[in-house]
């Protein structure tokens, strides 16, 4: 070969090489290179910070939300990609949502699966719940009578913001007191707004939760992050938005109609949460109302035993042998006879009679509760 | 001395005649088409709409179970299109695809013909856009053909109606048969970063059955990769990671920046494994 051609052979090759590398650029720089990770703002304390999010004017957005939780559980069977607004889906893994809010009256979430959607629509007194994959449509009246008796509905409340980092955000931020540390941490990016970052850190080291970062739009003062971390370096639950826009929504996301030839039914979980195999849904009865024991960030849920004996995490396998089977397996059974389930965040005790404790909390917070509140 | 300089003339222009682009490119859809095997295909790929929806029709399905869309087929036939192209992605369709691509060089490679090919007066750079626009039209075809056996197997059995989106929002037919022309052209897309990848196998090889069968691992090792979950940063990045990305197609609100960006990952493999394929026909020593 002449020391032409080969330089001729070398030219030639470079072209894939440069187009392999120019594509690899497009794909990687628009996430790094729009801002700086951690944007330079003016200094604000984290009492001014809380204020100004009591206080933000936004009342409508819209955007793509991201819910992750890593806590160490396996993705159940029959929990996976389908979109499905029950909890059994969110507790691994991670998952897309698109949410459209417009003040306290009409707010719309669109749980995201490849083909498929779970979408939740709330318009003044209606909510509205529709599962693609079902074709289910849930409807019920929000403040009316009927809908507050029955607790366990999304339709106790309609304010669906509660699923959105602006909730989780309020939730959080809700828990300060005075066992609570809060300060302010380096600014961030997120969904390409320049963010603070309010950190609140519990002193009672009886929680789980080490601290608790909320990512804080710097000019619209609005919570566009909630990261709950645990003892792992990763975040053990994560809810923010990857794209927000503050123009506010097209009347018409808010208007649902039924499609033709769809059953709806009241029972808004009915329609969207899986069925198990003989058609039955899991909402078996039990003997009383879940209670939440304890205050501040060693606050425990207790949910009381159901009618039939069994647990109410079975509630959480979509009544399906196999994801039964799973969880089984992540319980160790104590000396005692109760059994735990240890998580990254949440640990789960259930007493020898049936009934649950959940909590962000050390297993000997969660024993002690139990045996405080003996049934 | 080595055959390449012989084989240099890949750099020399030869004398242009006009219209020889034109009756090649003509010439090797004539072939792609006209190829027993190729037609035989198309005529398996045209019978799975058909199929199903006769299953359907025979059988009403139990929601929620079998793939996406089956239970709203009997509701509108339309749905039975998105049904076939959801059961044709992660095989039938990879698997004609890869097939001709995989042919497209290494099989006139392989019977000696490839020579010949180089004669004709276009550079080898046209002679590689004419088997890629080649590929492409067979791609184009395959995913007109279940599109359009759907429509017309829908049609015929359940009957065409509005369309309830998987927002449960519904649209007007004519808005359901827009947005069904533009899944057909996404999945066409979506596809072609793998003919691409064909194409590029295609030129490493004289033996057309392995280019074919790397072809179609390439597509299994993605879809492989794409069930491990511990890789999932990889996820987005992947061949086959977004090709059921046309459920977003199926909205209320369609996300055109995302179906952008998917057919963006789509294109760019394309790019890469077309420039792969260009170097190396260039490169190459045809001497069978």
């Amino acid at each position: 070969m002449t020391p032409r051609a080969a330089m001729r052979r070398r030219a030639t090759w470079s072209v894939p090489v440069a187009t392999a590398a120019v594509v690899t650029l497009a794909a990687v720089l628009p996430g790094t290179a729009s801002a700086a990770a951690h944007p330079t703002l003016p200094a604000r304390t984290a009492a001014e910070l809380l204020a100004a999010v009591q206080t933000s004017a936004v009342t409508a957005l819209s955007g793509t939300v991201v819910e992750t939780a890593r806590l160490g559980l396996p993705t159940l069977p029959g929990a996976g990609d389908t979109a499905a607004l029950s909890p059994q889906t969110l507790i691994s893994g991670t998952h897309t949502a698109r949410v459209w809010v417009d003040g306290a009256d009409k707010q719309r979430i669109a749980l995201l699966g490849q083909l498929s959607e779970a979408d939740a629509v709330h318009n003044g007194n209606d909510l509205w719940t529709y599962t693609s994959s079902t074709q289910q449509v849930g409807h019920t009246t929000v403040g009316s009578a009927a809908a507050s008796a029955k607790k366990d509905t999304a339709g106790e409340k309609g304010d669906l913001t509660k699923y959105t980092p602006l909730g989780a955000a309020q939730q959080a931020l809700a828990a300060i007191d005075p066992s609570t540390a809060v300060t302010v941490d380096r600014t961030a990016r997120v969904a390409g707004h320049s963010a603070y970052t309010l950190v609140l850190t519990p002193r009672d080291n009886r929680s789980t939760v080490r601290r608790i970062a909320i990512a804080i739009d710097a000019t619209r003062s609005v919570p566009l992050r909630v990261q709950v971390f645990g003892a792992a370096k990763a975040a053990a639950f994560e809810i923010g938005f990857t794209h927000v826009s503050f123009a506010r929504p097209s009347a018409s996301t808010f208007q649902f109609t039924p499609p033709a030839g769809s059953k709806v039914s009241s029972d808004l979980l009915g329609a969207t949460a899986p069925r198990s195999a003989d058609g039955a849904t899991t909402s078996a009865g039990s003997t009383g109302s879940p209670k939440v024991l304890g205050t501040g960030w060693t606050s425990v849920l207790e949910l009381p035993a159901s009618k039939d004996g069994s647990s109410p995490v079975s509630a959480l396998t979509g009544g399906s042998h196999r994801a039964g089977e799973v969880v089984a397996k992540l319980f160790t059974t104590l000396p005692n006879g109760d059994q735990l389930l240890r998580s990254a965040l949440l640990n789960v005790l259930v007493t020898q009679d049936g009934r649950t404790f959940v909590g962000a909390v050390t297993p000997e917070v969660l024993e002690q509760t139990a045996a405080g509140h003996a049934g | 001395m080595s055959s390449s300089d012989v084989l240099a003339p890949a750099f020399v222009a030869p004398t242009r005649y006009r219209g020889a682009f034109g009756r090649l490119y003509r010439s090797e859809v004539r072939l792609i088409l006209g190829r027993r095997r190729n037609v035989a295909m198309l005529v398996v790929l045209s019978i799975v709409p058909l199929l199903i929806g006769i299953a359907v029709k025979v059988s009403t399905p139990r929601g929620g179970d079998g793939p996406q869309f089956l239970g709203q087929i009997t509701g509108n036939g339309l749905f039975l299109v998105f049904t076939a192209l959801t059961v044709g992605m992660p095989l039938f369709l990879p698997l004609v695809v890869g097939v001709v691509a995989g042919d497209s060089v290494a099989g006139e490679a392989g019977l000696g013909t490839l020579r010949y090919l180089l004669t004709v007066p276009v550079t080898r750079s046209r002679v590689l856009i004419v088997k890629t626009l080649g590929v492409l039209t067979f791609t184009a075809t395959a995913v007109l053909v279940v599109g359009l056996m759907g429509i017309l197997a829908g049609g015929i059995l359940f009957g065409l109606h509005d369309v309830t989106l998987l927002s449960g929002d519904t649209v007007s037919l004519g808005n359901g048969l827009l947005r069904t022309l533009g899944v057909i052209a996404y999945v066409i897309v979506a596809l072609f970063g793998l003919a691409a990848g064909g194409l590029f196998v295609s030129t490493l090889t004289e033996n057309a059955i392995a280019a074919m069968a790397t072809t179609v691992g390439i597509a299994v090792l993605s879809l492989l990769l794409d069930a491990v979950p511990q890789l999932s940063g990889l996820h987005p990045y992947l061949l086959t990671h977004n090709w059921l990305g046309f459920g977003e197609l199926l909205r209320g609100q369609v996300d055109t920046g995302a179906l952008l960006s998917w057919s963006g990952l789509h294109l760019a493999y394309a790019a890469v494994f077309l420039s792969l394929a260009w170097a190396r026909l260039s490169t190459k020593d045809v001497t069978g």
